[in-house]
């Protein structure tokens, strides 16, 4: 009973249901779990927060569906009927069928399938020769191209031919070669199409071959460039850290510069206030019963001033002392206070210099 | 900004954009002509949009000489790109070297870096307390 009204509510429902298996999502199973994952994480040493799967849980148990399928043995997969692959790689453009102009460029994902690569360079007027490696190649396909390593040359052209395998020609040479290369291609793109206007003018039905040229020449120009990204995500990374590392250079460099100008400030402070400081110490403690002395004191050399700590303080409160003192040295602590003001100016005027 | 290589495959693209709308340009402008004196150029059927929109040929000739112009352009910025691209004159080698040489360097700088932090807070809270005694006093 409870089965056919589930396939009638299955059917009548508007949205799908959820999967089979979210019933196997309970607290004890999530329990049962998270300890397998947790003894499985400290045989193998590995935090657990690292485990994404545990190997070999019992099939037969609900168990398995609480965590992410395997891996695809072979490595791909179809999703929405296209095929995946784990590995993503560029796709040589041989395996595309397309037809390679020019070298390969070295440590690219592509291989090479003749050894002899034959670099061509030409000085000659006509610069949209791309080079030529493979002489299978149809010439009829690009009538600006002449399979020239096969060819006697012009005199007019200096040929530089490199028998190597892919990396081990000097890597200037290389990357002259890939310049070159694109400078070939993009120049090739321009002819073709000139000559596919020309083609149309005259024979309509011809220009699809051309056309074909000109989609192969694209596809070379594009796939040049796929190759050359990690080459230039290299160099961008680099660049990247140089300008971290100036960045920091430059922090610490501030850094340094400020921590220095502070402690100057405080040098400059310490000729000045150090006596201050200590006389702030000694009216810590001596306010209660210097009281009558300094005040005398202070009357008397007025010259010094600044030994008699607790003088300033007693005349600036006024209250811990009687009114002997008040009496006697009404004159001396109008001094001291005078003084005391004169110092305070000082010491905010070195602060004032330093920071300015 | 995108990288160069970016914008050189995007150069590309509008070149080939480019290819096409020249073509449909001529396509449509272009006037008929006849093979021999007996031909004659069927008028167009009334009903039926004309096939070609012939352009005079002054209008026609400026039209091919602008989109020449736009192509030619777009061909030396292509070149300008690619002799712009960056690190033609590394190896992979090289540059595997100078990324690791530059995070030594930057472990290394990172860690003054942080000496340099901790000396600026302590002459700070030194100069801090200096200026706080003074307040007192």
């Amino acid at each position: 009973m409870a089965d056919t009204e589930d396939d009638n509510s299955a059917l009548a429902s508007f949205f799908p249901d959820p999967p089979l298996f979210w019933k196997a999502f309970t607290p004890s199973n999530l329990q049962a779990y998270a300890e397998i994952k947790q003894q499985y994480a400290s045989q193998h040493g590995i935090p657990v927060e690292d485990v994404i799967r545990v190997p070999d849980l019992p099939a037969d148990s609900d168990l398995i569906y609480l965590q992410p399928p395997a891996e695809p043995k072979d490595g791909t997969w179809r999703l929405y009927g296209e095929p995946q692959s784990l590995e993503e790689s560029l796709q040589p453009l041989e395996s595309a069928g397309i037809e390679r102009l020019g070298p390969p460029l070295p440590g690219s994902t592509t291989t090479s399938t003749s050894d002899t690569q034959t670099t061509t360079i030409t000085d000659s007027q006509s610069t949209t020769q791309p080079t030529t490696t493979d002489d299978t190649q149809p010439t009829s396909a690009f009538p600006s191209q002449q399979p020239t390593s096969q060819l006697p040359l012009p005199p007019s052209t200096s040929t530089i031919s490199t028998t190597s395998a892919p990396g081990s020609a000097p890597s200037t040479q290389i990357h002259d070669t890939l310049h070159l290369h694109l400078k070939r291609l993009s120049k090739s793109l321009l002819l073709n199409f000139l000559e596919l206007l020309g083609i149309m003018s005259l024979d309509p039905a011809a220009g699809s071959a051309k056309a074909a040229d000109l989609r192969t020449l694209f596809l070379n120009f594009h796939h040049v460039l796929n190759e050359y990204r990690p080459h230039q995500a290299r160099e961008q990374l680099i660049q990247l850290m140089q300008e971290r590392l100036d960045q920091t250079r430059a922090e610490t460099a501030a850094n340094r510069a400020v921590a220095e100008k502070a402690r100057r400030v405080l040098e400059g402070l310490g000729s000045v206030e150090i006596p201050a400081v200590d006389s702030v110490g000694v009216a810590g403690t001596g306010t209660g019963t210097g009281g009558g002395d300094g005040g005398g004191d202070g009357g008397g050399d007025g010259g010094y001033g600044l030994p008699s700590g607790p003088v300033p303080v007693g005349a600036r409160t006024g209250t811990t002392v009687g009114d002997r003192r008040v009496g006697v040295d009404g004159e001396g602590a109008e001094e001291e206070e005078k003084r005391y003001w004169e110092r305070e100016g000082m010491g905010w005027g070195v602060l004032d210099a330093e920071f300015a | 900004m995108s990288d160069r290589l970016s914008q050189l495959q995007e150069a590309v693209d509008q070149l080939m954009e480019q290819f096409i709308a020249t073509y449909f340009y001529i396509d449509r402008h272009h006037d008929l002509k006849t093979f021999n004196p007996k031909d004659t150029i069927a008028p167009s059927k009334a009903d039926q949009p004309p096939e070609v929109d012939t352009l005079p040929p002054d209008v026609f000739q400026a039209g091919q000489l602008e989109l020449a112009r736009d192509l030619i352009t777009r061909e030396q910025q292509i070149e300008y790109l690619i002799s712009s691209l960056p690190g033609l004159d590394n190896s992979e080698q090289d540059q595997l070297q100078s990324i690791k040489e530059l995070e030594e360097e930057l472990n290394v700088a990172e860690k003054q870096r942080q000496e340099a932090v901790k000396e600026k807070d302590e002459v700070l809270v030194k100069l801090d307390q200096t200026l706080r005694s003074i307040r007192r006093y």
